[in-house]
């Protein structure tokens, strides 16, 4: 046997006799390995904090609030730059519709139907509505943040 | 792994206080196995939370084939070990620390008394320096064998070593360790 296999042995055997498996008494080689491995069952340095699951979940909790409230500010932001871009670019596309009616006449007959229905359909409100579910939405999501932790 | 299994479902659901207890039932492995690879106190506390928190984050991504501790494990040592190699800390053993250790064992005397140098906090704390000193993978290796008891096949999982890769370097270590109380119990003889 040689050397290393003599100390895969002592090994085996310190550890058979940590386990309580066998009582390998006066070999101060195996002894040897049966204090290492003692050391080696102490515990790592310090230890985590008492509290440290609890404030990584409150940790988490503030994390998805803050996520939700991240996105309803952009939805809504997004939903703003939507509106003011149709408000903005309503003069360019009006004038464009004329062209396409002087152009397609299909285009012009289908316009044509519609014509009075857009005109009277009260957009302003349409907007505000809109806008006001959107905050109620976001206000709704905030204040349910404690229960509702999506992973 | 039942009860894991039931936490993280409930962690899916919505449930934070589930997570909590997931966490509770996992820092201990983590703690040890973050602390083993980066050996400072505040920064292991960082990493654990980092390590909480990514698997909060890809929890869905647990398909439930291995034990959860192995999963959780797995991420420990990913986010550890890249620590380490951004802060280029030294990974391996130098070179030759192999041949050394496998030099004749050094000439001490055989009067040794196992439970008195387990009571001999001088020794003790020689040998918790020792292990300190081990190469990262090994020190992180004997810590999860024998203090966290984890089998060589879940070793292997968390580290993604080959299972005789794992073996050679717990042999490795202990025959390090070993050395070095010989060395000390010669310097005290």
């Amino acid at each position: 046997m040689n050397e290393l296999e003599k100390e895969a042995q002592w090994q085996r055997q310190a550890e058979q006799a940590e386990q309580g498996h066998s009582n390998a008494k006066d070999d101060p080689q195996v002894d040897r390995y049966r204090l290492v491995l003692r050391a080696l069952r102490q515990p790592v340095g310090p230890q985590l904090p008492a509290d440290f699951a609890a404030r990584l979940q409150q940790q988490v909790i503030d994390s998805n609030r803050r996520a939700a409230l991240e996105d309803g500010l952009v939805t809504l932001l997004m939903a703003i730059m939507v509106a003011v871009g149709l408000v903005v670019a309503y003069p360019y596309l009006a004038s464009l519709i004329d062209q396409l009616r002087g152009n397609l006449p299909v285009a012009e007959s289908l316009l044509g139907m519609t014509d009075g229905a857009l005109t009277n359909v009260p957009w302003k409100s349409i907007l505000g509505s809109a806008l006001a579910i959107a905050g109620v939405l976001l206000i709704e999501r905030n204040l349910g943040g404690d229960e509702q932790l999506s992973v | 792994m039942g009860e894991d299994q039931t936490l993280v479902r409930a962690v899916l659901a919505g449930d934070s206080k589930a997570f909590a207890q997931l966490v509770e039932r996992h820092q201990r492995l983590v703690w040890h196995l973050v602390y083993r690879v980066v050996q400072h106190p505040e920064d292991a506390r960082e990493l654990c939370q980092e390590v909480f928190l990514r698997v909060h984050r890809c929890l869905r991504q647990y398909r439930f084939e291995s034990a959860f501790s192995t999963w959780v494990g797995r991420i420990a040592y990913t986010i550890a070990m890249r620590f380490v190699q951004k802060k280029r800390l030294p990974v391996e053993a130098p070179k030759g620390d192999d041949e050394e250790s496998n030099e004749p064992l050094a000439a001490v005397a055989d009067g040794f008394d196992l439970e008195t140098a387990c009571a001999d906090a001088e020794v003790m704390a020689h040998l918790g320096a020792a292990i300190s000193c081990l190469p990262t993978v090994q020190r992180t290796l004997v810590t999860l064998y024998h203090l966290e008891e984890l089998g060589i096949a879940e070793i292997a999982q968390i580290t993604d070593l080959p299972d005789g890769t794992v073996k050679s370097h717990l042999f490795r270590a202990r025959k390090q360790l070993k050395r070095q109380l010989e060395e000390r119990l010669g310097e005290l003889a």
